[in-house]
């Protein structure tokens, strides 16, 4: 029998007590992925693994910049490594406040307590007050430990690489306690400033406007977080050269103001900066009192009248999405059936929009900042490659984001409809994959391509310009819809791929290829549009090539899937045959 | 078999099935004629479910074979679920899609004519009493409603055989009694039924005959009356707990009690 010690028992007593086990299930609630084995399921100990990662990744790889060993051997002078590092610790925050952004958008629905809550809590003799400051609690602690995880490895290591070889442990350890601190503060600005805004939305806004309005909010917020991530490349740059009066369009961005207080607590802020060394201390304080105000006042109006709004009277949807004459087109009833079933979920599914919006907000920071040098660079005549990559650039994450959420399922239990009415080896679900991602792709990127360009360009040259991206949209998405046999948002997602890393290094590879590469290309045919000709035998090429791929599948790999199995490790051979 | 008696529609032969070795159907064994409505009972965990997903198609038996028409389901199962209709215990729909485009999808999966689609959900819709919440999202509907999408959806496409798993749960009183006489006017019409329910009252008041399972294993099979010739007994709650060997209910609610108390 274990030996029952005095304290262990103290503290079970502790926990066992109404309110920890109340906290306890709220962060649990929190913490737990759409519903039992569906969806995309991290698991907490793979999310939070996984959140640590970057941080210290990124620490490693400044090593070639702060190593003296390698000043020494490219015969560079010595840093001074608090100024040289300024864009280092910009990157560290902004990255910080984006993830835990991003996480707190994601978690939206799961912080504040719900009917779910409501109809389990609230018969039960716990007073109101109780439940609110248990949601609280749990919130805080949860966001503490989203936080103090994606900075934990960052906060051993980049303070390590930096000072390694010249400091003493004492600097080491300042560094490191300036550096925790500074990255925390970022975060819990990040957290409470969306936390602020979801509640002040929920208090303010009736609940089925809330809902509605819930969604593109979170979007943009996921797109701001992306954009924020793009600032790393020339925000550093800007506040090196910030006027001493900090009179300067840069100190609006939250992550400038931490950074100022990090230069700051370090005694090497510039005086722009010394400026703004408090701003990020006080926004936080004005963060949390907005987000306490309005969390209680949500949950005075939205959970406490739970039971009111139950017996509310049911309302009307709009039609769904129809492409107009689908039914006059060669298409088969699975085709027509799963195209509106697939373009009705990808914009009705608050996930699979916000996860889209995540791949719109990349194409947005990649194409705005490929506009801002490519305007400031042109020249009279034929657009150059750098404008031309532009649409190719929207068109290339819009393709990669559909291709990404149509593996993402909605509502998995209710797939049993297409297993009982369909036979599985009849597999036309590439062609409606297909057919949904150009109906996204021509709304969302060829049409404003060819009216932008026009006004631009010229309309000649705005039709070539948008015939050679849907060309190119049209290989890339057949290239990656070969082998697919999953009916869009209705197979399970296994919970890690072992390629994942494999399948980025493509993204990224992909990326130049298609935006670099495709431009230059169409800026060679815009010099001589008859070049455009060579155009169509080689798309045939490349069609006839991915034929040929598709056609050399095994009949087993096309059949349709509802479940998606890892691969093993370690597989048996069964050679005995049973 | 009576030779005047029609070919059976649907038939289970041997049907077993096992989970990591454990059996959950061990040699089922029944059938269904045109006109039929068979009863499935059990107490839980008996293997219901199981044999409901192998004869609905979603589950492959690990032996035995299920026969349409005298030919195995697997030799043409796109063919099968054609002429199937499949009301599921569990009411999963795709709660984003408002009644209307659930039937749109179904209807168009199952290849229905446009108008003939939007005739049938309609006048379905209208007689379930779901009509004016035809475009109100899925999400929003009671438990009760989502079973009468359900059922509407299993029938739009004027079925052979129905597979009916527990399909009076969450309806209310009207709904029940308009879905009891549907079930009979299906089966006046040539229509075999496969009626799988907890509840004894409800299949004593639909079903013509009867299995009743026990751990997996069919331990009484043929029409009520023989049955309860069989069992020496009347109610069909008394024929069921001598059937399945089930605890003495009055000693378990007299201990319950008691420990309520304690």
């Amino acid at each position: 029998m274990p030996i029952q010690w005095p304290v262990t028992s103290w503290l079970q007593s502790k926990l066992e007590r109404p309110f920890p086990r109340l906290v306890a299930h709220f962060a649990a609630t929190i913490f737990e992925g759409e519903s039992a084995a569906q969806d995309v399921e991290f698991g907490m100990g793979g999310l939070l693994a996984l959140l640590a990662v970057p941080g210290g990744f990124v620490s490693l790889l400044l090593f070639d910049k702060y190593s003296s060993l390698m000043l020494f051997l490219r015969h560079r002078p010595a840093l001074n490594i608090y100024t040289e590092s300024l864009p280092d610790k910009y990157f560290f925050i902004v990255f910080s406040m984006a993830i835990t952004g991003v996480i707190t958008v994601l978690k939206w629905d799961r912080i504040l307590p719900g009917l779910r809550d409501y109809a389990n809590l609230a018969p039960l003799p716990i007073s109101a007050r109780t439940i609110f400051s248990a949601s609280l609690t749990a919130i805080f602690i949860t966001a503490s430990l989203f936080a103090a995880d994606v900075n934990a490895a960052s906060v051993v290591l980049f303070p390590m690489v930096v000072v390694a070889n010249r400091g003493s442990v004492g600097e080491l350890a300042a560094f490191a306690g300036v550096h925790a601190l500074c990255v925390m503060l970022a975060s819990a600005f990040s957290f409470l400033a969306c936390f602020s805004l979801m509640s002040a939305l929920m208090a303010l806004l009736p609940h089925r406007a809330f809902r509605r309005i819930s969604l593109y909010v979170r979007i943009l917020l996921i797109v701001s977080m992306v954009a924020m991530l793009g600032t790393v490349f020339v925000v550093p740059q800007m506040v090196a050269v910030m006027p001493a009066n900090g009179n300067s369009a840069v100190a609006l961005l939250p992550p400038v103001w931490y950074l100022a207080l990090y230069q700051s607590l370090q005694g090497h802020a510039s005086p722009a900066l010394a400026r703004f060394r408090g701003t990020g201390l006080r926004a936080l304080f004005a963060a949390f009192a907005t987000a306490l105000l309005f969390c209680a006042l949500s949950y005075r109006l939205y959970f406490m009248r739970i039971s009111e709004s139950a017996g509310t009277p049911l309302f009307r949807r709009r039609a769904g999405w129809r492409l107009p004459g689908r039914w006059s087109l060669p298409w088969t009833n699975f085709q027509r059936a799963c195209y509106t079933f697939g373009l009705t979920a990808l914009f009705r599914s608050e996930k699979h929009c916000i996860f889209f919006g995540g791949f719109a907000g990349m194409a947005l920071v990649a194409a705005s900042e490929t506009a801002l040098t490519s305007f400031a660079e042109r020249r009279p005549g034929v657009p150059d490659a750098g404008l031309l990559s532009i649409s190719l650039i929207a068109a290339y994450f819009v393709i990669l984001g559909l291709r990404f959420v149509l593996e993402m399922p909605v509502e998995l239990e209710a797939n049993w409809i297409y297993q009982v009415i369909l036979d599985p080896s009849n597999n036309e679900t590439a062609a409606v994959a297909r057919k949904i991602m150009l109906t996204v792709l021509c709304a969302g990127v060829i049409a404003p391509t060819v009216v932008v360009s026009g006004f631009a360009w010229g309309w000649m040259t705005a039709l070539l310009h948008a015939g050679f991206v849907l060309v190119l949209s049209i290989l890339l998405i057949d290239t990656l819809l070969v082998g697919f046999r999953k009916i869009p948002f209705t197979c399970s997602f296994p919970p890690f791929r072992n390629n994942v890393v494999v399948l980025a290094l493509l993204g990224v590879l992909g990326y130049f290829f298609f935006t670099g590469s495709g431009a230059s290309v169409e800026h060679w045919m815009l010099l001589r549009p008859f070049r455009f000709l060579w155009l169509a035998p080689a798309a045939a090429v490349t069609w006839e090539v991915l034929r040929r791929i598709r056609n050399d599948i095994p009949p087993i790999d096309t059949c349709l899937i509802y479940r998606e199995q890892t691969m093993a490790a370690v597989q048996p051979l069964n050679l005995s045959g049973n | 078999m009576n030779p005047n008696q029609p070919a059976a529609l649907l038939e289970a032969k041997g049907l077993s099935k096992s989970y990591a070795g454990l059996p959950a159907v061990d040699g089922v064994s029944f059938s269904i004629r045109p006109g039929e409505i068979l009863g499935y009972l059990g107490p839980n965990g008996s293997g219901k479910s199981t044999t409901v997903k192998m004869l609905a198609g979603l589950l492959e038996p690990s032996s035995g074979e299920i026969l349409f028409r005298g030919e195995r389901i697997s030799h043409d199962l796109a063919g099968y679920k054609r002429r199937l209709g499949y009301v599921p215990e569990e009411a999963n729909l795709y709660s984003f899609l408002s009644g209307w485009e659930y039937l749109d999808l179904v209807g168009t999966l199952r290849g229905m004519e446009r108008r003939r689609l939007a005739e049938k959900s309609a006048a379905l819709l209208q007689g379930l009493s779901l009509y004016p919440h035809r475009h109100t999202p899925i999400s929003a509907y009671s438990k009760g409603m989502r079973q009468r999408i359900m059922v509407i959806a299993a029938l739009m496409h004027d079925p052979e055989v129905v597979i009916l798993d527990e399909p009076f749960s969450g309806l209310d009183v009207i709904s029940t009694l308009i879905l009891r006489k549907v079930i009979k006017a299906l089966v006046v019409d040539g229509r075999a039924i496969f009626f799988c329910s907890p509840v004894l009252e409800v299949v004593e008041k639909v079903c013509s005959h009867l299995v009743i399972l026990c751990r997996g294993s069919v331990v009484a099979h043929g029409s009520i009356d023989e049955i309860r010739a069989s069992t020496l007994t009347q109610a069909l709650e008394d024929m069921f707990l001598h059937l399945t060997e089930q605890v003495d209910a009055d000693t378990v609610a007299r201990n319950i009690l008691a420990a309520v108390k304690a």
